[in-house]
């Protein structure tokens, strides 16, 4: 890793929201086999059920410029109370790289490479992984510009080429369906690919203390919003009820691309747009739990780039430099490999888990435990306001 | 077969870790490192040996579906 390297835009934060969110877009059975026909208005309510959210992340950023999430448990709750705190939500991150990866790994051999071993594939990806965040987490954020176009790009291609099988008419019957159902996709869109963005404390810090993480957070999160509405308004008016049926609503509608008989079998544009946004996910995933091991075990806090003793020289001090710290990606990566592999038996319980308890385990860490944080943050009085008198 | 590929990629792992710790006499962070290392071999070889791992996620599953009663109807 370049330890020069340490600082990261606001935009490129931004785009980074956006392609973490967009892999689990473009996997939007889930919420579709739910909602059916108006699943494109879940995009809309789980995005006014994830603002507060994000408010709460934002407000503790606010008080604490420049700190990661475990450096923050460690200010409000203390050193032992805050280990244990922190230890929950590396506990979370890890869990989020394992489902993703595992899901990577059903994709691929279900849609691409039936005859491979999942752990094949799952092995090569995490390799992946490892490279990307080996190189420095800040080029990849510098390349979520850049995934971000292609991402866009494939959407917009995709939907144009697909325009002439579609049928507005299967966008009805408006709003028929018991309201829990609604319910249940709201706190699912909210829960799963939009809280996911908690990953981002840990990298927020990148943006030094003068650099103010709300813009590219909630920019990153309502772009994301309306890319899934108009990807799920696709989708059902491409599909029509079998939109319900099928795991993968995007891959299944692209499939009907056919120009001409010359142009055809889109999908696989599709599929290697989703392995890079999976890779990018994991790897961010991947980068807040190693950073965060490292946080606790080091029991150091990462130099942020505009932090009092930060030295700006090319010696300055990297999040995961192997020279100041114990060298934890790889073993970490080994971790997500062997829990990956035991994580399911089934597909089926993969989908049981996503649809029954994943919104409700995913908010105990994106919602409960940020709020107890800040309500404790305001109740001892701690933060940027006593920095300040200080 | 299965338990020699997970100690060859271990011994691959150690050999990219180990040295800059040792070379740098950097101790606490080696016996932090090995306590971490041994675990998850301690992990890969129980599934090399065909050992059924409990998963946690099915644990959690149950907990919040039949303890906390938070969980939602498959549709």
């Amino acid at each position: 890793m370049n330890p020069e390297m340490k600082k990261i835009s606001w935009k490129e934060l931004m785009f980074a929201v956006f392609c973490f969110m967009h892999s689990t877009i473009l996997r939007s059975g889930f919420i579709i086999s739910g909602t059916r026909n108006d699943s494109w208005a879940m995009a809309f309510t789980g995005l006014l059920f994830t603002l507060p959210i994000v408010a709460i992340y934002v407000a503790l950023l606010r008080k604490f410029p420049g700190k990661s999430l475990i450096e923050i448990d460690d200010i409000i709750f203390g050193p032992v109370v805050g280990k244990v705190v922190s230890v929950l939500y590396l506990f979370f991150f890890v869990s989020l790289a394992v489902l993703n990866t595992r899901d990577l790994g059903n994709f691929v051999v279900d849609y691409m490479m039936p005859e491979t071993p999942i752990e094949a594939i799952i092995l090569l990806f995490l390799i992946g992984c490892v490279y990307a965040i080996h190189k420095g987490i800040e080029n990849l954020m510098h390349l979520s510009t850049l995934l971000c176009i292609i991402a866009v790009g494939a959407v917009v291609i995709n939907s144009i080429l697909v325009l002439k099988d579609v049928q507005p008419g299967f966008l009805r019957p408006f709003f028929q369906l018991d309201l829990m159902k609604y319910v249940q996709g709201t706190v699912s869109v909210a829960a799963v690919p939009m809280g996911e963005i908690l990953a981002f404390t840990m990298i927020t810090p990148m943006l030094g203390k003068r650099k103010k993480a709300a813009k590219p957070l909630w920019l990153g999160l309502i772009f994301s919003a309306v890319s899934m509405t108009i990807v799920m308004l696709r989708d059902i008016i491409t599909l029509g009820p079998l939109v319900s049926i099928v795991s993968l609503p995007s891959f299944e509608s692209i499939r009907y691309v056919s120009l001409g008989g010359i142009l055809t079998r889109m999908e696989s544009i599709y599929a290697v747009v989703l392995v890079v946004l999976f890779l990018f996910k994991v790897s961010i995933l991947l980068y807040a739990f190693v950073l965060g091991l490292t946080q606790i075990l080091s029991g150091k806090g990462r130099t942020s780039p505009d932090t009092d003793n930060a030295d700006q020289s090319p010696e300055a001090e990297s999040p995961l430099n192997p020279k100041n710290h114990p060298p934890l990606v790889l073993i970490s990566a080994a971790l997500v490999f062997f829990y990956s592999i035991f994580v399911f038996e089934s597909v089926m319980e993969n989908m049981n888990w996503g649809a029954t308890t994943a919104p409700f385990f995913s908010l105990t860490f994106e919602l409960l435990l940020p709020a107890v944080s800040l309500l404790v943050a305001s109740l001892r009085k701690i933060g940027k306001v006593r920095e300040v008198k200080a | 077969m299965n338990l020699l590929l997970v100690f060859m990629a271990f011994a691959g792992i150690a050999a990219l870790d180990l040295p800059g710790m040792v070379k740098n006499k950097r101790w606490r962070d080696l016996a932090v490192y090995s306590a971490i290392f041994l675990l998850v071999l301690g992990l890969g070889t129980l599934m090399a040996l065909g050992v059924e791992i409990p998963s946690p996620i099915k644990a959690i599953q149950a907990f919040y579906r039949d303890v906390l009663h938070l969980s939602f109807k498959m549709s």
